[in-house]
């Protein structure tokens, strides 16, 4: 089991640490071009927590870590096979299923370190420019984030089992992705389908308060974990799939 | 005769390589364009499925909110990124580099092959909506000026071919599986953080924002169509300037690789 999870470890560190690097750079130039970049997003004076939930978990940052958490769910057996590689790993004395479920569980535990780092970097620089950023927020943002992110590794992951092609997996999961935001604001569909855009940031939320940019209610855990629920699916139907693949 | 005869080889190489992808991008903005022209009154009619921004008074502002500044906009430049994912690194990981390498030809002569072929590919998804959105609108009883599309074709053209640059040049970089993709996107979103700082603002660093024309679109006097001002072709060469260098990277890094 730890020889498999070092695998899956090796498999994806780059991509885990580059992601992690860029989000970790991108937060602290957020705290540190406070005043320049309030100017940029907003006519209006924002008030530290307002500029920090627009920039960082309203804005660009929101969409690149939905993207990166793609690319940390795509790989697999499938990509192994292109590489010539399937053979060696078909070959280890355990299951397709086990293999598949540490890949997941450490896609997951990365997906779960990158949405915390903004709630590491902003409250701890934050002091360095004389402003605060309560780490309760950050932290409840981080529990957003880390659960809606796992939605999204396990759409990567399926796209993974499902298409072989290099760029294929990636494609369709962004589209998978971009497609379930359209629907998911048509009208009749809305009342069904949870925005995990809108759950991530907090709008139009009643935990949240957009005037003043803070999460002042209980996070809504029956929607967390109707999001858990369907990550289980997805990495459930992918299981199913790869125990059946033809290598 | 003969060394034409390799470069079309290589080109029909590139191709095959890029095909999918290139089909696959050039469908989603087609799709894209087709229905935001066809379905333009059934989309406006049903405020409450699109987003605040979007609501538009005329034809012209509905094609430009959904097509050169919003979604279009947005999807060409992620599948640039996929369109210039490309290199030899990647075929070392396949274990097909020493068969590539084996050819007749240089290394330059692949890696400009591909260049070649990939910004053939950005000019064609680049001019899709130049030939779908004039012609679509006679049909649903609208206009919209070829000029404007064939702006917007300029601009497109020119930011598709600085992230096709962008995604190329970490394709050389980045050896691993997905970590080029990962590199070409951080560095795609961090343009439009680092213009935000407002030393940098007079400088509009923000290509995305030179695509859509944010900020520099204006009505006609009889305010039925939003026209852009007038093409930025300084900025343009810029853009121009920056993909032939980071293209000339790739092609140097991969001169001196070790396969």
């Amino acid at each position: 089991m730890v020889m498999l999870l070092y695998k899956a470890w090796r498999e994806s560190r780059t991509r885990f640490l580059l992601s992690a690097v860029a989000l970790a750079i991108i937060c602290a130039s957020f705290v540190f071009f406070h005043g320049d970049a309030s100017g940029g997003i907003g006519d209006e004076p924002l008030s530290y927590a307002v500029y920090i939930w627009r920039i960082t978990y309203k804005g660009y940052l929101r969409e690149l870590f939905m993207i990166l958490t793609i690319l940390l769910g795509v790989g697999g057996l499938a990509r192994e096979r292109e590489h010539r590689t399937v053979g060696f790993t078909l070959a280890l004395p355990v299951s397709r299923w086990r293999l598949l479920a540490t890949r997941t569980l450490v896609g997951l535990a990365e997906v779960v370190l990158l949405a915390a780092l903004p709630a590491i970097v902003l409250p701890f620089l934050s002091p360095l420019i004389g402003q605060a950023y309560p780490p309760s927020q950050a932290w409840a943002f981080a529990i957003l984030w880390a659960t809606v992110g796992s939605l999204i590794f396990g759409m990567g992951l399926l796209a993974s089992v499902l298409f072989a092609g290099e760029f294929t997996a990636p494609v369709a999961a962004l589209f998978g992705l971009v497609g379930y935001t359209l629907f998911a604001d048509v009208q009749p569909l809305e009342r069904y389908l949870i925005d995990i855009h809108d759950v991530m940031s907090g709008i139009d939320m009643p935990y949240f308060t957009e005037a003043t940019g803070m999460i002042t209610g209980r996070l809504p855990l029956i929607t967390l974990l109707a999001v858990l629920l369907a990550t289980a699916a997805l990495v459930g139907i992918g299981a199913r799939i790869t125990n059946r693949q033809d290598f | 005769m003969r060394e034409q005869r390799g470069t079309r080889m290589l080109l029909f190489k590139a191709w095959r390589e890029s095909k999918t992808r290139f089909l696959l991008s050039a469908a989603t903005i087609a799709t894209l364009c087709t229905t935001v022209v066809l379905f333009n009154v059934q989309i406006q009619k049903n405020p409450g499925q699109i987003p605040h921004g979007f609501r538009s008074a005329t034809y012209s502002e509905h094609v430009y909110h959904f097509v050169y500044s919003g979604w279009a906009k947005g999807l060409f430049t992620m599948l640039m990124l996929f369109i210039g994912l490309g290199g030899l690194l990647r075929e070392r990981r396949s274990g097909t580099a020493p068969f590539t390498l084996a050819l007749p030809v240089t290394r330059t002569q692949m890696i400009v092959t591909q260049i070649f072929l990939g910004v053939l590919e950005v000019f064609a998804i680049a001019a899709l909506p130049l030939l779908l959105i004039p012609t679509l609108s006679s049909l649903v009883d609208q206009f919209y000026p070829v000029s404007e599309s064939f702006h917007f074709a300029l601009l497109w053209l020119g930011g598709g071919l600085m992230v096709f640059g962008l995604a190329f040049f970490c394709s050389v970089l980045f050896a691993g599986e997905y970590t080029a993709l990962v590199a070409a996107f951080v560095g795609l979103f961090a343009v439009p953080l680092v213009a935000q700082v407002r030393v940098l603002e007079p400088y509009r660093v923000n290509f995305l924002a030179t695509m859509g024309e944010f900020g520099t679109m204006h009505w006609n006097p009889d305010h039925t169509l939003l026209l852009p001002s007038p093409m930025p072709w300084i900025r343009l060469l810029v853009f121009c300037g920056i993909s032939v260098g980071l293209l000339w990277g790739a092609l140097t890094v991969t001169k001196r690789q070790d396969f």
